[in-house]
């Protein structure tokens, strides 16, 4: 069974100018989730736009989403942003969730994975809270279309 | 920074200094560490993550992390290339 995806298609030259860009929903792991659902409490998501970049190693979230999700990292690494030099981020797990469609059907596609939590101004000064990194992309098979200004990728399970 | 988060950047660590040691006895598997030592181990992220929630909740002040040697890494490629902003 294979899932694709398919990035916003927008104007003539929008993809030239902002990227490939990605509509998901992020939502707490799934036992943390259940254990609220147990609690008799609501399970937090939010919405959020990741531009596809194959020059980042990890998939990166602004740090105010995983506030919003009431996360806490489960680990800090090393990153080194546009200051140059190593600095602590704090790594959160979470659900990605992304609009997928297989054969004639379209739906929901939950993906646990590790982002990194990173101060507002490096990833929203454009049109996206995330980047999805080659840490996301190596699970999925991703075709640029330029000319076509088409961008898609497919998980096979 | 919350106290929360000052714990699990300890932790972190305190997980990195003892990697030397870790990698003889751990190396590859997904650990839950927390209080200066290895609570469990475990073959995926999600086995780990699954168990450091279940014995101490989400606010628990563990790290999960992969027994292996890391360094660090550029945010994206603008940034190793020196650029200020991608």
């Amino acid at each position: 069974m294979s899932y694709l995806c398919r990035c916003r298609k927008g104007p003539p030259g929008d993809l030239l100018r902002h990227g490939p860009l990605v509509d998901a929903i992020l939502l707490p792991p799934l036992v943390q989730a259940e254990r609220l659902v147990a609690e008799h409490k609501k399970v937090p998501k939010v919405s959020a736009t990741f531009m596809i970049d194959t020059g980042a190693q990890k998939t990166a979230i602004d740090r105010s989403l995983a506030d919003e999700l009431n996360l806490t990292p489960i680990r800090f690494e090393q990153i080194v942003g546009v200051s140059q030099k190593a600095e602590e981020y704090p790594v959160f797990r979470l659900v990605l969730q992304l609009r997928v469609s297989s054969g004639e059907k379209s739906h929901q596609y939950d993906y646990p994975t590790d982002v990194i939590g990173v101060p507002s101004p490096v990833v929203s000064q454009q049109q996206h809270f995330g980047l999805l990194g080659r840490d996301f992309l190596q699970a999925w098979r991703l075709v640029y279309d330029g000319p076509s200004a088409v961008v898609e990728f497919e998980i096979k399970q | 920074m919350s106290r929360l988060e000052k714990t699990v950047l300890e932790q972190t660590k305190k997980f990195r200094a003892m990697l030397p040691t870790l990698l003889r006895q751990h190396a590859g598997l997904w650990v839950v560490f927390r209080a200066d030592a290895v609570v469990s181990t475990h073959k995926t992220e999600d086995e780990a993550f699954t168990a450091a929630i279940a014995a101490f909740g989400p606010t628990g002040g563990f790290v999960v992390a992969q027994v292996v040697e890391t360094a660090p890494t550029p945010l994206n490629a603008a940034s190793a290339f020196g650029l200020a902003h991608a």
